[in-house]
């Protein structure tokens, strides 16, 4: 029993140091934008994995920070912040390294309603602004 | 026997304390504390609308939840006997320590037993919790001011 937790123990490890490569998934812009903006973020060496979607006037970035750099997360966010603002002069852009909002950016690819994608474009905003 | 004699002879007679061994069940204990802890914020984060930022305060609410649930029905006491520190340095440690002080004192009534001896360890916690959190603000508002680092 106890050599068979130990090897599931030692088969868990093994995959979690393995898993994750770099992905950045963009849509919903222009193949132009799409890959300007893949551009920026492939750039990055602290970022493991990236989305981002076009939705009208809005860019929503989500972006997961790797394991020794998340002391450093707001920082890496304003750098990114500013380089997209920098591509993108006429799109807001909503950057964030919270997990939450990579999540919730991930789902707005699913969605195709007009109304039900504003409604969830102003929550991932207003919860990237959230402090309390 | 003075008191040179004595030292030894209950040193010898004291049986050794497994350092190591103990180290080891803290770390993994309060290791998997922690990973439930980080269970239940991914699940507030996942199904409601908690950012990272903002789920910590409703998972530790969770935590000290169930460690008093725990406590009440007498599972917390082996978790604890287990695990040592592991058990009691983890936010669970602290409803632990309420709980059992309320269960101790429960037969000298409500108000001077449980309502006045809840906090006898716990509050120790919250004192020097506010305290040195007053502490770490009054250092980073300095910092601010001055420049060196930001909010």
């Amino acid at each position: 029993m106890k050599r068979l937790a130990a090897s599931a123990g030692l088969c868990l490890l093994v995959a979690g140091c393995g898993a994750g490569g770099e992905e950045i998934r963009v849509s919903g812009g222009e193949p132009e934008d799409n890959r300007k903006v893949q551009e920026i973020l492939g750039e990055e060496e602290q970022i493991t994995s990236a989305v981002a979607v076009f939705v009208k006037e809005d860019l929503l970035v989500g972006v997961e920070v790797s394991p020794f750099n998340r002391y450093r997360k707001a920082k890496i966010e304003e750098e990114l912040t500013g380089k997209m603002e920098k591509a993108f002069p006429d799109e807001t852009v909503t950057l964030s390294a919270d997990l939450k909002i990579y999540w919730e950016t991930d789902k707005l690819e699913e969605l195709e309603e007009e109304d039900k994608l504003h409604k969830k474009v102003e929550t991932i905003k207003s919860l990237s602004k959230e402090e309390t | 026997m003075d008191r040179q004699a004595y030292t030894q002879l209950e040193q010898q007679t004291t049986p050794k304390t497994p350092l190591a061994l103990n180290l080891l069940k803290a770390f993994v204990t309060g290791g998997i504390i922690c990973a439930i802890g980080q269970g239940i914020m991914y699940f507030y984060m996942y199904f409601f609308d908690f950012t990272e930022r903002t789920a910590g305060n409703p998972t530790v609410a969770t935590m000290i939840f169930i460690a008093m649930l725990l406590t009440g029905f007498g599972k917390y006491k082996r978790i604890a006997q287990f695990g040592g520190a592991g058990s009691a340095v983890p936010v669970t440690g602290f409803g632990n320590a309420m709980i059992s002080a309320a269960i101790e004192h429960r037969t000298e009534g409500y108000v001077l037993g449980v309502g006045g001896n809840m906090f006898k360890l716990a509050g120790s916690v919250i004192v020097f919790g506010v305290f040195s959190a007053f502490v770490v603000a009054l250092i980073k508002t300095i910092l601010v001011k001055f420049g060196v680092v930001g909010w």
